[in-house]
């Protein structure tokens, strides 16, 4: 014992020697990249709220509410057999500018079972999460065009009986266009495209691919007073657990969009204003 | 002392002599320095004088003036003017130099401390040269045209020469700009009569136009204008009768006219007035020539009023000179005169207010009132030769020329349509025939008596007519009030320029159809109090017209506030775009329907005491519109949902 506490710099030098020999030889034993393999194409169902309150000058409460299936074990396209998530996003938005804003706060998910019959899951496991976004919009003529930068700090288990929790951090960027169609801007009564790409990136000590997922999404939406109606079909990309192996995923969306001031009569105010 | 007074002799005969001596050198110059006004203005002056007999300054060798003057209105305004030459006896002699500045400098912009400036104006220059007070050998000019520092034209010339103050031997300048030059040059004889053929060369309405004439001896024979890009003719003019009365003075076979002595402007005339197509071909030419003529001369006394306006050019035309019996000069002493009565007669008539609000009371007044209103309109044709005539300028025209003129004037037979009763009735009138041809002034003066006898015939029965009415003097103080008030609101409505079409069916419907209805109406009533009451009445609807015009501003001014007051922008939070909504569109709507509805009412209202009506209620709309814009207004608007009639969206609205 003597000795080892004398000679502690050399047993920890030769400690980490060891180590890293063993690391060293160990990686020279690199493995072959798995060949790719696409998994055949699933479907599912996301029907969503929105709601944006607006109770100040700046100040915003936004809400997304999701009710989410997908398609059963024994049949890949009917996009609703089984249960998927139920989803609650919440947050305080500050708009700084009508270009600009930046919203925080929870995120509550529920993910269900992947095979409801199956003992060994649970049938749904809870994922919280804490996000933040950046939002910035601009134009392109009549075209809005919005560049939202979101970031998720979750907590998220597998539905097996006895799965650990592990934490993750998500960065994901999202481009729109939003484009009349019937009118020459967007507006009230408006009948419009919004085709979007999301790039969903995740680190994490358990991650193995930082690219998570590419979500493409073409929706036709309608606008009308306070109300917006929103749907379409996204299509998503991306890797799995499993190295080498890919999912895609046909998704129709349904989403209904409503907005409210609370800051009691508007005043009326015509002044030229940007688009 | 016998030496002593011989030489008292000499000192003072020696006296005496340097006495006179200098007596005689009390004529000698003195000089001028200071204050001096100078063809109208007042500046600093240094020269030489003498005086005469009288101690009268008489201006006699050198001679310098300067006239500045400083303006700050926006931007800095500089105006220099000099003259420097020599006097003699009082007037101009040899060299002179007129130097004139008329600078603008404006800033336009102050940037990191440097101030930018724009310099715009004139400059001229002109080198003269006289003898005895007269323009005499050869003059230049130089005309600078300055604008943002930049010489944008300049005018010049070298080749100006005088004798005895008319132009001689040959005039030529050049117009430049850097993109164009105009130019003008010809021949000049003595006495400063236009000679052979002169070229010029000038703008006009933005193309260049290449302008040739032909003179003889002042005569001119022919001219042709073409566009210089394209070489088209724009238009030419021979002077045929010109030429052929040269050729018959030529062969020595003329016979009632002969070359003038006179000298004339550059107007050239034969036979012809300002209007005829001969007279108005010369006038650009003539116009371009006169512009660097008034430059030249705008500072030589001989050629300007007391307003320094240039009235008398050094070059000439000429002219015939036609005889004139004695019985012709006669005419041409009384026409004028014969022509003014008759004149003065017709505006007398027609300006009286008595005449003409009263002329529809029966066919004759009628009538005699549309003869003096087309006899008025043939006199005014005949002013401008009855001008001549009155100068005695007319003997340097030939009335040949006149007589298809003045033919077409005095007709023979003459149709004058009169309205009656809202019918129009023909009338004619036959006058003997008279031949100008052969013997113009008599034709001419006959004619003026014949129409002053059916004027005459007019005259003693609307003379009879009218004179209980110019009798009786309240009612002939209401006319010309009612006359005046007339005149002031048509002008308030006629102010609009035809732009509006609501003013001007309202002018129509009420100022012009109405007030004759009206007019024709009072002639027919009898009796002074009746009268009385009915100029009231054309008052009140004068008086109405010109309160309901002051407030013809609702039709526009309210749609467009109410406009703005229902609208609000409204903010979308998930495409992040902002637009106009209506507010409460259903109570903006029913606003709409019964704006439009009182509108339509009071451009189709027929009857000037309604007008005001539809005024109140649209007003009283538009009041409770805006009130209701931040009252709680959803049960209403529930209402007038159901509304389907104006009386129900009225009464819905509390009106």
């Amino acid at each position: 014992m003597g000795f080892l506490l004398k000679y502690k710099w050399i047993v920890l030098l030769s400690f980490f020697v060891l180590v890293a020999g063993n690391n060293t030889m160990a990686q020279s034993e690199v493995a072959p990249p798995p060949a790719k393999t696409n998994l055949p194409a699933t479907t599912e169902l996301w029907n969503g709220f929105y709601l944006k309150l607006r109770f100040s000058d700046r100040w915003w409460w936004y809400q997304e509410n999701h009710y989410r299936r997908r398609n059963s074990l024994d049949n890949r396209s009917d996009f609703v057999g089984r249960m998927s998530q139920f989803y609650n996003r919440f947050g305080l938005t500050y708009m700084f500018t009508d270009r600009f804003e930046v919203t925080f706060g929870p995120t509550l998910v529920w993910n269900y079972s992947p095979d409801p019959e199956n003992p060994e899951f649970v049938n749904s496991v809870m994922e919280p999460r804490f996000w933040h976004q950046w939002l910035f919009t601009d134009n392109v003529g009549r075209v809005k065009v919005l560049h939202q930068f979101r970031f998720e700090h979750r907590f998220k288990r597998d539905n097996d009986i006895g799965a650990e929790y592990k934490f993750t951090n998500r960065w994901r960027y999202k481009i729109t266009a939003y484009i009349p169609l019937n009118k020459p801007k967007m507006e009230n009564h408006t009948l419009f495209l919004a085709p979007s790409n999301e790039f969903f990136f995740e680190s994490g000590r358990h991650v193995q691919n930082i690219f998570e997922e590419n979500r493409v999404y073409t929706a036709i939406g309608y606008t009308h007073n306070q109300l917006m109606l929103f749907g379409g079909h996204m299509w998503t990309y991306g890797p799995t657990s499993t190295p080498g192996t890919y999912r895609n995923r046909h998704i129709i969306r349904l989403n209904v969009m409503y907005n409210f001031d609370l800051r009691g009569k508007r005043k009326p105010i015509t002044r030229d204003f940007q688009y | 002392m016998v030496f002593w007074l011989p030489m008292k002799k000499f000192y003072v005969f020696t006296l005496l002599l340097f006495s006179s001596t200098h007596l005689s050198f009390g004529q000698s110059k003195k000089v001028y320095e200071g204050n001096y006004i100078y063809l109208g203005k007042s500046g600093e002056a240094s020269f030489e004088f003498i005086l005469n007999s009288d101690f009268e300054q008489i201006k006699d060798g050198r001679f310098y003036f300067q006239f500045e003057d400083r303006k700050d209105n926006g931007k800095s305004e500089f105006f220099k003017r000099s003259y420097s030459g020599f006097f003699s006896a009082d007037s101009r002699e040899g060299d002179w130099e007129i130097e004139e500045e008329n600078l603008f400098v404006k800033i336009s912009d102050i940037i990191d401390l440097k101030v930018n400036t724009s310099l715009s104006g004139i400059q001229t220059k002109i080198l003269a040269s006289y003898k005895a007070g007269l323009p005499e050998g050869s003059w230049t000019f130089q005309k600078r045209l300055i604008e943002d520092g930049q010489v944008n034209q300049s005018i010049q010339s070298d080749r100006i020469f005088f004798k005895k103050g008319k132009l001689a031997n040959r005039l030529e300048f050049r117009i430049s700009n850097g993109k164009s030059v105009q130019f003008a040059k010809g021949e000049v004889q003595d006495e400063g009569v236009m000679s052979g053929e002169w070229t010029l060369v000038y703008l006009s309405e933005d193309r260049l136009v290449n302008e040739v004439r032909n003179y003889e001896n002042g005569f001119l024979l022919g001219l042709v204008k073409r566009d210089l890009k394209t070489g088209e003719i724009l238009d030419e003019a021979v002077f045929f009768d010109t030429i052929e009365k040269l050729n018959l003075i030529r062969q020595g076979s003329q016979a009632g006219f002969r070359i003038a002595d006179e000298y004339f402007g550059l107007e050239y005339a034969d036979g012809f007035l300002s209007s005829d197509s001969l007279a108005q071909i010369q006038k650009d030419g003539n116009d371009f020539l006169k512009s660097f003529l008034g430059d030249l001369l705008a500072h030589d006394p001989n050629f300007i009023d007391q307003n320094g306006n240039v009235i008398f050019y050094p070059i000439h035309t000429r002219r015939m000179v036609y005889e004139l019996s004695r019985s012709d000069q006669k005419m041409v002493e009384e026409m004028p005169h014969r022509y003014e009565q008759l004149k003065d007669l017709f505006e007398k008539q027609l300006n009286d207010p008595a005449f003409r609000l009263n002329r529809f009371q029966n066919d004759s007044l009628a009538l005699a009132y549309r003869f003096f209103e087309v006899q008025n309109k043939k006199l005014e044709k005949l002013k401008e030769l009855v001008e001549l005539i009155k100068t005695k300028q007319i003997q340097y025209y030939d009335l040949n020329g006149f007589a298809g003129f003045v033919s077409a004037i005095f007709v023979e037979k003459e149709e004058v349509l009169v309205k009656v009763d809202e019918k129009e009735k023909a009338f004619s009138f036959q006058y003997p025939k008279r031949d100008f041809e052969t013997d113009f002034y008599s034709a001419f003066q006959l004619s003026l008596e014949d129409i002053r006898a059916k004027a005459d015939q007019f005259l003693a029965y609307s003379g009879k007519t009218l004179t209980v009415l110019r009798e009786n003097e309240e009612l002939l103080g209401l006319s010309k009030s009612l006359d005046l008030k007339r005149m002031e609101v048509l002008e308030l409505y006629e102010d609009s320029s035809g732009e509006n079409a609501l003013v001007e069916a309202l002018k129509e419907r009420f100022l012009v159809q109405q007030m004759e209805l009206e007019e024709m109406t009072l002639a027919k009533i009898e009796g002074f109090e009746k009268k009385k009451v009915y100029y009231q009445r054309i008052e009140l609807l004068l008086d109405s017209m010109k309160e309901i015009y002051g407030q013809l501003g609702i039709w526009t001014n309210q749609e467009e506030e109410l406009d703005r007051i229902y609208l609000e922008e409204i903010f979308n939070p998930f495409t992040y775009t902002k637009y106009n909504q209506r507010v409460k569109p259903r109570l903006f709507e029913s606003y709409e329907l019964l704006f439009s509805h009182y509108l339509t009412s009071f451009s189709e209202e027929t009857d000037y005491t309604n007008l005001k009506v539809w005024i109140s209620k649209a007003e009283k709309l538009g009041e409770r519109i805006r009130k209701l814009r931040n009252e709680d207004t959803r049960k209403l608007e529930k209402s007038l949902n159901k509304a389907k009639t104006i009386s129900k969206l009225e009464s819905l609205l509390g009106l």
